[in-house]
């Protein structure tokens, strides 16, 4: 089972995607913004990081970025909805390996993982 | 598969090819022409209602795509350019290939997917108003070569990818995560549309990649394994964009492919199928009726040992099988347009190629020829066009210098003369150049220069017929001039016809060929020369003589008529033919009583006179061209077979 780091501002999200996640996924930890993320991925190394785009403190665009640097052969999937596309353009410059679109359902989210970390 | 629809299916797709190529012509000339786009749409799709129905689909989905290209020019979003038009007429070939495929095999394994892709990916490129794919342009859709590769920028190879994203809420990203992908493992040649627009989007499910790199199944992996990557295919095209030469040499290469290819795209296949009238046939089957009545008649008499009656149902039966006859040969009548409906296309492949600004026009495309004659002067037509374009049409530039049009003219005009029908290739080039031809000539010992101060203009212009002559100071791919008309001359002259070439300097110049409109019955005298027969066409002969007026001019037996002098050709000594009467050469010199007879032959074909031993009946017989290793034969223009089974070999009294 793939490690996963969980990195949303969003409670009800990142719970969403634990629900989702867990059957078939090693939940490494949920963090709350960019900084815990870089931190928290130093730490596991976990297979893949779920990173939302907008959090306070540190964004996933910034934290993708480090975490890139950090390790080039790291999978990080970014959290988006409808209207980021700019935003979501900076990510992939950043290093982002895919995303998936709020509201999410279980299927699409899968289908996200399985291109990026192919089960 | 039934081939009774097949073969349908085939004759109809060809014409619907043929059509489509002559109103994309239309359409390009005049990009306001309803008519022209019109026929387009229904034409295309027809093409792709017929491969539908007969389950190819890859060629329908094909066709589809650039009915949906051209919609996007009718509906005014896309500009009608020759870029564009050559894009849609490489579809249109792939078409025609796909559908010789089935012609063949009765089975097409083309994949048209990556080219449906790639012209979605352009019509979606520039249907968003941008000019993203000006430089995409210029051949074949959704290659790495349309995509504008700098051949200098290239290392290893080129590849071309075509990647589908599929339905998405960000195709934008989609796109970026692929390039970004593939970018880790190959260096970027080139995008269509233009990268930014794959950032933005704008293009609806596809969009084509060159690639520097020579591993194609690399490069799909890559990308396939990129997420959102709904499909992907990559062919490698560096010999396409460099030239067979391989990476590194860097020259550009011009976008239509090179002359061999084009050569083989528009070679006429033989003419296999003819459409028949409906009346023809309903005369057909009654002359059958007649004959088979006249035959019972005709058993009747003989059983009863009738002779008057018999002899009157003989005249009966000879009527009706003269009527089957033509008939026949009517039912064999095919309009021109079978041919030279493929040579707008031709020209206009040919006239971008050699950078020349050429219209062409066709007069009398309805005028009827028998199958057999059309096929074979399909080629040489080829041929004349050809050389009007690569060595009559000048550049525009030297044709502006010379206070002419910056577009040149080529017609092909065809005209019935009575039994013949006279088909005129006339360009207003640069003329035949007499004096190039007579340096020529001379260089190729051709003629001697004594020779050529006596010929005048119109002799000298018929040299560009001699074997291995050529006006050409370098033979190009195109048209080494003499290369073809050699062949020309031999193709026609074998189909009883004749072939002229007119020409002004700085005016053009006219190619004629004179056909007959029928492999026509023809009327032969025949003659016997030893053990063996030969037939003389009819119409060759002047006049029947015995020997007694042979004199000897420096040792060559001649004839003398109005005060003209006709050598004498012994046919015994030319064919070498066993047990022919007598030391030949010396009975036609004494004139002796046994000598033999001559056949004048009149002055118009040739100044000559045959020998032969004797001279036998006239037969209309039908001459079958020589094939295979014979054709060609000094003398010999084809067979005949008698009413015994014999076989008898007509003379060309011109090569004897």
């Amino acid at each position: 089972m793939p490690d996963v780091l969980i990195a949303d501002d969003s409670e009800f999200m990142r719970n969403l995607l634990r629900e989702i996640l867990e059957e078939d996924h090693n939940i490494v930890g949920e963090v709350e913004n960019g900084v815990e993320a870089v931190e928290t991925y130093k730490d596991e190394k976990p297979d893949l990081v779920m990173m939302d785009i907008v959090m306070p403190i540190r964004d996933g665009i910034d934290a993708t970025d480090e975490i890139k640097d950090e390790n080039p052969g790291a999978h990080v999937i970014m959290c988006t909805s409808v209207g980021q596309e700019e935003k979501m353009k900076e990510a992939v410059k950043a290093g982002a390996d895919g995303y998936i679109t709020k509201p999410f359902q279980k299927p699409s989210v899968m289908e996200a993982i399985e291109d990026i970390v192919p089960s | 598969m039934d081939d009774q629809y097949l073969d349908a299916f085939i004759r109809e797709s060809e014409e619907a090819i043929t059509e489509l190529n002559n109103s994309l012509l239309d359409l390009e000339s005049d990009p306001s022409d309803r008519d022209a786009m019109d026929d387009i749409f229904r034409t295309a799709h027809t093409l792709k209602g017929n491969f539908g129905a007969m389950g190819f689909e890859d060629a329908s989905d094909l066709a589809h795509a650039v009915e949906d290209l051209l919609d996007a020019m009718r509906q005014g979003e896309m500009e009608v350019t020759p870029e564009r038009m050559d894009r849609i007429f490489t579809v249109v070939d792939m078409i025609e290939a796909i559908v010789n495929e089935i012609d063949e095999d009765s089975e097409s394994t083309t994949d048209t997917s990556e080219v449906v892709a790639g012209l979605r990916a352009v019509l979606e490129g520039e249907s968003t108003g941008e000019d993203a794919t000006e430089d995409a342009d210029g051949t074949a859709a959704g290659s790495a070569e349309a995509v504008g590769v700098d051949p200098g920028d290239v290392d290893a190879g080129v590849l071309e990818a075509t990647v589908s994203v599929g339905d998405s809420d960000m195709p934008g990203v989609d796109a970026m995560l692929a390039v970004e992908a593939i970018e880790e493992s190959f260096d970027l040649l080139a995008t269509a549309p233009d990268r930014d627009d794959i950032e933005d989007g704008a293009f609806e499910s596809a969009f084509a990649l060159g690639l520097d790199g020579d591993d194609p199944d690399a490069a799909a992996e890559t990308l396939a394994e990129a997420a959102e990557v709904d499909d992907v295919s990559v062919a490698d095209v560096t010999d396409t964009v460099l030239g067979p030469t391989g990476p590194g040499d860097g020259p550009a290469v011009s976008a239509t492919g090179d002359l061999a290819d084009d050569d083989a795209d528009t070679t006429v296949d033989e003419i296999k199928s003819v459409r028949v009238d409906v009346d023809q046939l309903d005369d057909l089957h009654g002359l059958v009726e007649q004959l088979v009545t006249s035959r019972i008649k005709l058993r009747r008499a003989v059983e009863h040992e009738d002779l008057d009656g018999a002899s009157e149902n003989l005249n009966e039966l000879g009527k009706v099988t003269a009527n089957l006859q033509n008939t026949v040969m009517d039912m064999r009548l095919i309009p021109l347009k079978k041919v030279v409906g493929k040579f707008p296309r031709m020209v206009r492949d040919l006239a971008r190629e050699l950078d020349k600004d050429v219209e062409f026009t066709i007069e009398g495309e309805d005028i009827e020829l028998d199958r057999t004659i059309l096929t074979e002067i399909s080629d040489p037509l080829m041929h004349i066009i050809r050389n009007s374009l690569d060595h009559g049409i000048e550049p525009p530039e030297e044709r502006e210098r010379a206070g002419k049009p910056r577009t040149g003219h080529v017609e092909l005009r065809a005209s019935r003369e009575r039994d013949h029908v006279i088909i005129a290739v006339e360009d207003d080039g640069a003329g035949l150049d007499v004096e190039e031809i007579r340096r020529q000539a001379l260089e190729q010992s051709v003629r001697s220069s004594d020779e050529l101060e006596t010929m005048d203009e119109s002799a000298v212009y018929d040299l560009v017929f001699h074997p291995g002559f050529s006006t050409a100071d370098e033979v190009t791919d195109t048209s080494g001039r003499g290369v073809g008309m050699d062949v020309v001359h031999d193709t026609v002259t074998q189909l009883d016809g004749s072939v002229n070439v007119e020409s002004t300097p700085g005016e053009g110049t006219t190619v004629s060929l004179r056909l007959p409109v029928t492999m026509a019955i023809v009327k032969v005298l025949f003659v016997e020369v030893g053990d063996e027969e030969y037939g003389i066409p009819l119409k060759n002969v002047d006049e029947i003589t015995r020997t007694d007026e042979v004199k000897q001019i420096n040792g060559t037996p001649v004839i003398k008529h109005n005060d003209d002098i006709y050598p004498v050709i012994d046919l015994a000594e030319t064919f070498d033919v066993p047990g022919a009467g007598g030391d030949d050469a010396e009975v036609v010199a004494d004139g002796g009583e046994d000598g033999g007879m001559l056949v004048r032959i009149r002055e118009s074909e040739r100044r000559v006179a045959l020998h032969c031993d004797e001279v036998d009946s006239q037969e209309e017989v039908v001459v079958k061209p020589l094939e295979g290793i014979l054709s060609g034969t000094p003398g010999l223009s084809g067979t005949a077979v008698l009413g015994d089974g014999n076989i008898v070999h007509i003379l060309d009294v011109v090569t004897l």
